[in-house]
């Protein structure tokens, strides 16, 4: 053991970086939520709680709120389904398959989220690929919305947050010794006992990390709302961005940026405390 | 009754034949070893009684039934892996009962035969730990009571105590011998350990290369071995190309009689045991078989001593184990006379 000079003397750096890095900007940050907006153009008043008062006292604060975390929890849980089942596909698929489906199940990574967000549009948009389709076929005779609504926005965050979900998962199955299911089979277990009673439960924690770092990534998430959304403030984010950028009302996005943040931390930690009690109970 | 048979045994991987035409027959409450070098193909002829292998030919019946084309969760076998492979999110109770809840037994009744199967291997207090807070011959009781507890038609162990220190494997080995007799069951052991096959099992059958070598007792195997490979394997020590006439065996400078005596002419293969060679200082009167030579090497084991002898009539060295008796009694270089019983002097069929 370090003596705990010697330890602090180690974590030093780590934690100038942190503090340089992410403390001092949304300190900063959320420094202006207290404060009045000035009477000037990007000038700051005095200290107040109106910002706050101003969020919690009107509703269309707090259903847009409402909105963002319900598509971020039905994004998670999208892609907890799916991601978990391709995980398990690529698993099952061995050696020989696992390079080409790692590099498909990256690609949304390999590309600006922006240029994905676009690609949607041409697939989903009025006049897009779908729309054209559908229609040549005769099933449908107007144009179906697909995109400027929240299927949009759930249908890009999915493809955006994904990968995360995916390798999460393959983490945890990679982990699984193979000789577990054989003995669960041995035991008299068909084929989906096993995956239920032995492989689920060991990739758990997998699912566990995976939802958690989804979650927070499309609550906090921008470019999909903005381009996949529906006009107007859609997201708690570009309601954020609309705020600085055209509103220059400074002081009340960053209350909305702190109120962001704390829902976010108070959300994972009340899912870490739900999952730690699940494992104990297990 | 036979309780498992396997006929014509046979499995590739590529190109290789590693299980090659294996027919056993093992009786009701047997225990059988299968014992042979690693990568003899012990496991895989394990694997596909079990049902996690497709034998390529040949087939496989239990208690009666042919189950070859039966997937591993349907032929009702226990199985102990040699990495335990417990559950590690159940509880040891879980673990052992888990079979049981996949024969859709209810929780109560469920509990109970765990429990008992638990108190069998000495584990009845353990019930509501995590395997990770077992130790290692700990964890194989338990797998050990997971493979019994649903009264199985055959228990299969692949090298059970592999992991295990030599005294724990010992402990472990009559624990394992004195609960497969209690419970009169069925059982088909793995290992690559001559002593443990010894100690263990009704029969022991010895495979190379895919093939069953030998089937036999263990002291048959052990004292009459059929085959050059087997009696290398149960370390004979001295194995040679000889030539017979007139009934006497000759190899190299080695005049050599056996007990049974072996074919009157022709080329022969010869083992001799190297712990029922006795050495001597000056010549021995009377022995069968006898011959001066020097000492070429002397290796201290501390329980034995061997020693490595010349002949004088040239041929092939002898080998010679023999109990160390405060020490090592001949240094290289010194002169002795090797004899030995016809009795340890086996001819080879194959
Ligand atoms: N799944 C497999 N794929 C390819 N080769 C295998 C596989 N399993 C075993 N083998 C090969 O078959 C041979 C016999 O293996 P095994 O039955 O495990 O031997 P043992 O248990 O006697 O050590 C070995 O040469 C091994 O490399
Ligand atoms: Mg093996």
């Amino acid at each position: 053991m370090l003596s705990r000079p010697a330890t602090f003397a180690m974590l030093a750096p780590v934690l100038l970086v942190l503090i340089l890095l992410l403390v001092l900007p949304v300190g900063y940050l959320i420094s202006f939520s207290v404060l009045a907006r000035g009477t000037g153009p990007q000038t700051l008043g005095a200290f107040t709680m109106a910002n706050y008062g101003r969020l919690f006292g009107d509703t269309y604060y707090l259903a847009l709120f409402g909105r963002t975390l319900w598509l971020s929890a039905l994004t998670t849980a999208i892609a907890a389904l799916a991601g978990t089942c391709f995980a398990w596909f690529m698993w099952q698929s061995g050696r020989r398959w696992r390079g080409p489906l790692t590099i498909l199940i990256l690609s949304p990574l390999l590309i600006s989220i922006v240029v994905t967000s676009y690609g949607w549009v041409v697939l989903l948009g009025r006049n897009g690929a779908i729309n054209t389709a559908l229609e040549a076929l005769g099933l449908i005779s107007a144009p179906l919305r697909l995109i400027h609504n929240d299927f949009g926005i759930v249908v890009g965050l999915v493809h955006v947050v994904i990968p995360f979900m995916v390798l999460c998962v393959l983490a945890a199955l990679e982990r699984i010794e193979a000789v577990l299911g054989e003995a669960a089979m041995t035991l008299g277990a068909q084929p989906w006992r096993v995956l239920w009673h032995v492989i689920l439960p060991l990739a758990m924690p997998g699912v566990a990390a995976g939802t958690t770092i989804v979650f927070c990534l499309s609550l906090s998430a921008y470019v999909t709302p903005a381009v996949l959304g529906g006009s107007g403030p859609n997201f708690v984010t570009t309601m954020i961005y609309d705020l600085f950028i055209t509103q220059y009302d400074w002081p009340f996005g960053a209350a909305v940026a702190a109120v962001l943040l704390a829902t976010a931390l108070a959300i994972v930690i009340l899912y870490q405390r739900l999952l730690a009690r699940l494992g104990a109970e297990a | 009754m036979a309780e498992v048979t396997l006929t014509g045994l046979t499995k590739h991987y590529g190109a290789a034949r590693v299980v090659d035409a294996v027919s056993l027959s093992i009786a009701s409450g047997e225990f059988i070893t299968l014992l042979g070098p690693s990568g003899c193909g012990k496991t895989t002829t394990l694997r596909m009684i079990a049902g996690l292998a497709a034998p390529d030919a040949g087939r496989i019946s239990l208690a009666g039934a042919d189950v070859t084309g039966l997937p591993a969760h349907r032929r009702n076998i226990g199985m102990v892996f040699q990495s335990h492979a417990l559950f590690p999110h159940m509880s040891v109770a879980e673990n052992v009962a888990f079979g049981l809840r996949m024969r859709g037994l209810a929780r109560g009744p469920r509990a109970e035969r765990a429990q008992a199967a638990l108190e069998r291997v000495h584990l009845g207090a353990f019930g509501a730990r995590l395997p990770a807070q077992l130790s290692g011959g700990q964890q194989q009781r338990v797998a050990l009571a997971r493979a019994l507890v649903f009264d199985p038609h055959v228990l299969l162990l692949d090298e059970p105590f592999g992991a295990l220190d030599r005294k724990l494997r010992e402990l472990m080995q009559d624990e394992l011998r004195d609960l497969t007799r209690r419970i009169g069951i069925t059982a088909v052991f793995v290992t690559h350990d001559q002593e443990e096959a010894m100690i263990l099992s009704d029969r022991v059958a010895v495979m190379n290369a895919g093939r069953i070598e030998q089937i036999d007792t263990p002291e048959a195997i052990f004292e009459r071995p059929a085959t050059r490979f087997v009696a290398d394997f149960m370390g004979f020590g001295n194995i040679f190309d000889g030539h017979a006439a007139n009934g006497t065996i000759t190899a190299g400078g080695l005049c050599l009689r056996a007990a049974p005596p072996g074919p009157a002419d022709g080329a022969v293969q010869v083992a001799l045991r190297a712990e029922r060679i006795a050495l001597a200082a000056a010549d021995t009167a009377g022995a069968e078989n006898a011959a001066p030579g020097r000492i070429t090497a002397a290796t201290y084991h501390g329980t034995l001593t061997t020693y490595r002898m010349a002949p004088d009539n040239g041929g092939p060295e002898l080998l010679v184990r023999e109990a160390s008796a405060g020490g090592t009694r001949f240094a290289p270089g010194a002169r002795v006379v090797a004899s030995w019983p016809a009795q340890a002097v086996r001819v080879l069929t194959g």
